[in-house]
């Protein structure tokens, strides 16, 4: 039973779930630490989530779309900023 | 003379501190107006020069202190802003009225947050006291 | 054209990530920081094959490979952020 796009549309859900919850764990960072640099990691991975949910939910959304990657640009954008502001203000 | 007030401000710098070490060096060098170097810490602080030396980078990498070229690895207190100078006056006052207080906020944050904060830590470029 | 520009960005992005953790891996030998590269690892390889699937091999779709390395790349991450002590 290999149904190409049934398998897809799974391992894009699973995909979602998992950065759902990775994303969680670094909000729980964030209020316990207080370090926004585990908040912006945590954003990032739920905008991944909600890019890979769109994709499997709305038709019109797709890889093609620039719209797609550039919600994938600012979650990266968020982890680079992250890094970079760690670095920048160290106290 | 007034207690002084645990601020927002006061607070978060006092959750960035370290160690208590770390809080002591402030102290210490803010307070003689001198240059230290780490073996003179060292000394002071009863603490290995090793870990006077990463304090003392630490103390550079925050701003607080500056290090002075010609004494040869010598830090003198130089905070970044008047602000940050204030804060630490508050900081001190602060720490002399709610000793065992301060102390129990530093090593709280210490206890609870170490792996997780050494996994934000992983993320700076330049390296880590072993 | 731009969008490669962008997945190169992600693809340099989490790499920068995967070499800070390892390094400070192989210097703490702190688990957590394991899973984390590795899952970094992962993301970085993924980003890759997404940019080889939009540029150089715009015929052939390595979808079903993309996604697998992903969610591979994200099982350590995962493990590491529930069993970290």
């Amino acid at each position: 039973m290999t149904d190409y796009y049934g398998m897809s549309h799974l391992v894009i859900g699973a995909i979602a779930a998992l950065s759902f919850v990775i994303g969680s764990f670094f909000m729980r960072f964030w209020r316990v630490t207080g370090d926004r640099f585990f908040l912006l990691f945590g954003l990032s991975f739920w905008i991944e989530t909600a890019n890979r949910v769109m994709l499997g939910v709305l038709p019109a959304w797709r890889e093609d779309l620039p719209a797609y990657y550039m919600v994938r640009l600012l979650a990266y954008a968020l982890i680079l900023y992250a890094i970079i502001d760690k670095n920048r203000r160290r106290d | 003379m007034t207690p002084e007030v645990l601020t927002e401000d006061l607070r978060r710098l006092i959750f960035s501190i370290p160690s208590i070490p770390h809080l002591e060096a402030i102290l210490l060098i803010r307070g003689s107006g001198a240059s230290w170097d780490a073996p003179r810490l060292a000394q002071r602080l009863y603490l290995p020069v090793e870990r006077t030396a990463g304090i003392l980078g630490d103390l550079a990498a925050a701003r607080i202190c500056a290090v002075e070229p010609a004494a040869g690895a010598s830090h003198r207190y130089a905070p970044s802003t008047a602000e940050l100078d204030t804060l630490i006056g508050s900081l001190e006052r602060y720490y002399s009225q709610n000793l065992i207080e301060v102390t129990n906020m530093i090593h709280a944050s210490l206890r609870r947050h170490s792996r997780i904060r050494e996994f934000a830590d992983a993320f700076k470029w330049d390296r880590k006291k072993p | 054209m731009i969008a490669s520009v962008i997945y190169g960005l992600c693809a340099l992005t989490s790499l920068l990530s995967a070499v800070l953790l390892w390094r400070s891996y192989l210097r703490s030998r702190y688990r957590l920081l394991l899973w984390s590269a590795l899952c970094f690892t992962g993301l970085t390889l993924s980003n890759v094959l997404l940019m080889l699937d939009k540029l150089i091999f715009p015929d052939v779709d390595l979808l079903p490979l993309r996604l697998a390395a992903s969610l591979v790349a994200l099982l350590p991450l995962i493990y590491g952020l529930i069993t970290d002590d």
